[in-house]
């Protein structure tokens, strides 16, 4: 067997190892409330996952010289789509009378990081919540990533898997600060979930929700176990905590490395942190203007407070609802669900097609207009101060394209069960943003209700395709997929 | 400046020659208002045209254009003519506020077919005429159609129309492009004369067969009836506008080659294969939706009308003949992606344009191909010619530029928490794509009366934009053209 071969059944065998290891706390959180029935699904699925990893594991290989770009897609992929098929088993064995397609809703929610579920949290045992959200932690972060902090791989090898996995452009990823630093991200990741939960904890939440609570606001994935992401009762300081964790997980993590390092310069250089931290700012004074100047008699410290925690929240991809937005003017429901598209940083866990691409799609912009007054005239784009390859910035302005061409085709598909043009068109944004929560459905929280198994489905593709940039998935359709380089 | 003023001298004569028309119509049906209305706006364009001409010199062959001397010249011959063409609606008092009547006027030269008018029965004939002769002006061209009428304006008209003519290519139909201009504009008038002949074979009077060829053929979709075509209850009227919208959203210059090569070569081309491919595919979805969710229980009839609205969107005329505005989500979906599609290049169509489209595709699959293969790379071709990599950053420029201006339009036009998300997104999916009618409440039996003036001036700006390709406005505004040696 060729050594890439050998290479990718190790590392879908260390994924399945790690899954089974995953589930070790909830089976534990299981038998500590009694949930028998929980214990004996996650068991079978513990042994499923083992069992699988050390059978894979036989045939695997952690020493390649050379991997084709093919060959790392394709471990990506299919690791992913077997461990959302796998939880998918697990959440419609463990949750009574739900069906197929809201498993699989559930499990692809859960891996994305997405606050959408199509039923309500009190249906989930305590055991299955912890699952629900180490699933989000892990999706977060990468499971691929995760493998390779554990096996050592070439740098090449390591960076290309870890560059397919973590969203973000192609001219970020080619940079030697990504290449060099991509180990640190779980490290760093792992702290804050950690500085999330003592926050939490002191703040007089209780251990086990303050526990589910830091792990999935670490991935951006929203609140499901509180009340269907629905915090509006929440004290301020639980909602200030959850705020400052959701933008800081939104933020490029690369950030967060430099700070480690002390390399100040390169934080001071970075125009993402700038424009997202500017568009935050903007969009909060905004929002708090037009509901004070729709309704004068409001506490502006507490508008200001409900918007900053809002805005947060839908700005980060988390999704959860930290203040009573039905009462909002259309303009800020607008304004928020616009930026949407945008989502976080690059190298973050949040969705969207990321800051990046837009300063450079403007960059672009402007160096069209710049062409039309001089022709003849040549200026590279750059980003950072940093030189960016020409075909790298079309690559950037066609994913934007790409993206919102997904999400009118899952508009598209949604509304083949004549959900109404609103529902379909705000419900295919949110899971492709890896969002959950439709703002201002009538629901009011991120429970999806009112679509058939296939419209679940389609969420559930939705969400995969907006964590893992489109492409991989799209490649699977794509019949150069499944030819080897040597045919093409 | 000085060289573009100039331009103007010669310019305001031919848009004071236009208003003959109108003038006309008005003396036909003996409305006294629009007489002395059209008079005084065609007398006025004389005058301000003679003054110009003394002053500055009428020699506009002399006159020695810089690039961006062409940007600001097409900018604001739009932006000036929809000014002045505003004027008779002011005059007549069919519109009384300036902003309304600038956004109708623009509406027509922009060929959107977006209305403030509630009531459009009453307007003044002339008027109506006015409205349906500034969509067909503004289909093909003003510069077009000026370049078409003075072939001493010479080598710069290729320049001055390439920042008007819609679609990323202007294809060379004769040794120079005025030759090139005044065969798209015999076409132009070939069709539009064609239809008003077909029209009054199915029973309509001349001065509405007159003003619904107009429309149809610019893609205009302005009607003399508030209820659009639906007003005729016509099933050969509905088709007969149906298959000249089709035609009107075709690349004008395939006209040609199937005149010199036959249909076979016609349908070599690549965009125009994808263009016919949508509109079946389209209405063939519409179709099966409208039976099996809908409500229609006769197939012809759900056929005619989803063939009739897949046109009329794609190819961004604006006509009616029912409310789609209740029909199935599915319905409703496909037609805001033939909104943003639009028809094909050097149409009179709007949106992004069904080349813009395929080119995006080939890049995509390019993409996927770079990303699963490493090196290898292929070239993207249409109709077997290379784009450059100029061209390839030009057109995702492009769709980015869309993207972002529809969004910031969108969210521009909800400040004020007029419109809710759907009205407010179709309103200006379908202005900057220069549709007209959007959906809830902008929606086909439903005019823009209800936005407020900055809202109503945002989306006049935005057709405007839209109607020139984005760049040609916006290179205007750029900080490069106020300072064009700043790097």
């Amino acid at each position: 067997m060729a050594d890439s071969r050998r290479y990718i059944l190790n590392m879908l065998s260390l994924a399945l190892i790690l899954t089974a290891v995953a589930m070790v706390p909830p089976v534990a959180a299981s038998l500590a409330f009694g949930e028998s029935h929980s214990v004996n699904v996650m068991m079978c699925g513990m042994l499923f996952c083992a069992g699988g990893g050390i059978i894979l594991s036989s045939f695997g290989g952690s020493t390649v010289t050379d991997i084709k770009p093919r060959t790392m897609i394709m471990t990506v992929v299919f690791t992913w789509l077997l461990l959302i098929l796998i939880s998918s088993f697990v959440f419609y064995f463990a949750v009574p009378g739900i069906g197929p397609a809201d498993a699989f809703m559930e499990s692809c929610a859960s891996w994305t990081g997405t606050a959408a579920s199509s039923f309500d949290s009190g249906m989930l045992p305590s055991g299955i919540m912890l699952y629900r959200s180490i699933l989000n932690w892990l999706g977060g972060i990468g499971i691929i990533l995760l493998c390779l902090s554990i096996i050592r791989s070439r740098r090449y090898v390591g960076a290309g898997l870890a560059a397919i996995e973590i969203p973000g452009p192609d001219f970020l990823k080619d940079r030697p600060e990504f290449r060099s630093n991509y180990r640190m991200f779980i490290m760093i990741y792992a702290a804050f979930t950690l500085a999330q939960f003592i926050l939490l904890a002191a703040g007089g939440m209780p251990l086990y929700t303050a526990l589910l609570s830091a792990l999935s606001n670490s991935a951006s994935a929203g609140l499901h176990h509180i009340n269907n992401s629905v915090i509006t009762s929440m004290p301020a300081y639980i909602k200030g905590i959850f705020t400052l964790f959701a933008f800081l997980a939104s933020t490029n993590i690369l950030i967060f490395v430099f700070i480690c390092r002390r390399q100040f310069a390169e934080i001071k250089n970075s125009s993402e942190l700038k424009f997202r931290a500017g568009r935050i700012a903007i969009s909060i004074v905004l929002v708090s203007i037009l509901i004070i100047a729709a309704n004068p008699a409001q506490d502006a410290v507490k508008v200001i407070g409900d918007s900053a925690v809002s805005v947060v929240s839908f700005l980060s991809t988390s999704g959860y609802i930290a203040s009573d937005m039905s009462s909002w003017p259309a303009g800020c429901i607008i304004l928020v669900m616009l930026q949407l598209f945008i989502g976080g940083s690059a190298f973050s866990s949040a969705g969207g097609f990321k800051d990046a691409r837009l300063i450079v799609a403007l960059k672009s912009i402007s160096y069209t207009l710049y062409r039309h007054i001089h022709p003849s005239s040549v200026r590279t784009l750059t980003f950072d101060k940093k030189p960016i390859k020409s075909d790298r910035a079309v690559s950037a302005n066609l994913f934007i394209a790409l993206f919102m061409i997904t999400y009118l085709l899952g508009a598209l598909l949604l509304s083949l069960d004549n959900c109404g043009l609103y529902n379909a068109l705000c419900y295919s944004q949110s899971m492709l943003t890896c969002t959950g929560t439709c703002i201002g459905a009538a629901s009011g929280s991120d429970v999806v209700t009112g679509f058939s198994s296939f419209g679940k489905f389609v969420m559930g593709m939705l969400m995969i395709c907006g964590r893992l940039e489109i492409y991989p998935l799209m490649m699977l359709f794509f019949r150069g997929f499944w030819k080897s380089d040597a045919s093409v | 400046m000085k060289r573009t003023i100039s331009f103007y001298g010669v310019y305001l004569n031919l848009l004071g020659a236009c208003f003959a028309l109108p003038l006309l119509t008005a003396l036909i049906y003996r409305e006294s208002t629009s007489i002395r209305a059209f008079s005084f706006v065609m007398i006025l364009c004389f005058a301000l045209g003679f003054v110009i001409r003394k002053f500055l010199g009428s020699d506009i062959n002399s006159l020695s254009l810089k690039l961006r001397d062409s940007y600001l010249l097409v900018a604001s011959v739009w932006l000036v003519s929809s000014v002045i063409g505003s004027l008779p609606y002011i005059l007549t008092d069919s519109i009384p506020g300036f902003i309304d009547a600038f956004f109708e006027t623009a509406s027509g030269f922009t060929t959107t077919g977006a209305t403030i008018i509630d009531d459009v029965e009453s307007l003044p004939r002339a008027v109506l005429m006015w409205r349906s002769l500034t969509q067909w002006l503004g289909g093909m061209g003003i510069i077009v159609l000026f370049v078409a009428l003075l072939p001493r304006f010479g080598i710069k008209a290729r320049n001055i129309a390439a920042a008007e003519t819609p679609g990323p290519t202007v294809t060379k139909l004769s040794s120079s492009f005025t030759g090139t201009a005044q065969r798209l504009y015999i076409a132009y008038i070939i069709l539009t004369l064609a239809e008003i002949v077909l029209l009054m074979l199915g029973g309509m009077n001349l001065y509405d067969a007159a003003n619904h060829s107009l429309t149809t053929m610019a893609t205009g979709g302005f009607s003399t009836y508030a209820d659009s075509i639906a007003h005729f209850d016509s099933y050969y009227i509905t088709w007969v506008i149906t298959i000249f919208m089709v035609l009107a959203g075709t690349n004008f210059e395939l006209f040609f080659v199937l005149i010199g090569g036959g249909i076979r070569k016609m349908f070599r081309n690549e965009e125009f294969r994808l263009y016919l491919s949508i509109v079946v595919i389209s209405t063939a979805l519409i179709t099966i939706s409208l039976i099996t969710q809908g409500g229609y229980t006769d197939a012809f009839s759900a056929l005619t009308d989803a063939a009739f609205q897949v046109t009329t969107i794609m190819s961004t005329t604006g006509f009616a003949t029912t409310d789609f505005n209740l029909w199935p989500t599915l319905c409703l979906t496909i037609i805001i992606l033939l909104m943003i599609s639009g028809g094909s290049s050097s149409s009179t169509a709007g949106g992004v344009k069904v080349i813009r489209v395929l080119a995006i595709w080939k890049l995509i699959v390019r993409e996927m191909k770079i990303k699963l293969h490493g090196r290898v790379v292929k070239d993207v071709s249409i109709d077997r010619h290379k784009l450059l990599p100029e061209t390839l950053t030009y057109i995702v420029g492009f769709v980015s530029m869309y993207i972002i201006t529809l969004l910031a339009a969108t969210l521009l036009i909800s400040l004020s928490g007029q419109g809710d998300l759907i009205s407010n997104f179709t309103g200006a999916l379908s202005c900057i794509s220069n549709v007209g009618p959007g959906l809830e409440k902008v929606g086909p039996v439903c005019t823009y009366s209800f936005y407020n003036g900055f809202n109503t001036f945002v989306l006049a700006i935005v057709m405007i934009a839209g109607r020139l390709e984005l760049v040609t406005l916006f290179v205007v505004f750029s900080k490069y053209f106020i300072h064009p040696d700043r790097v």
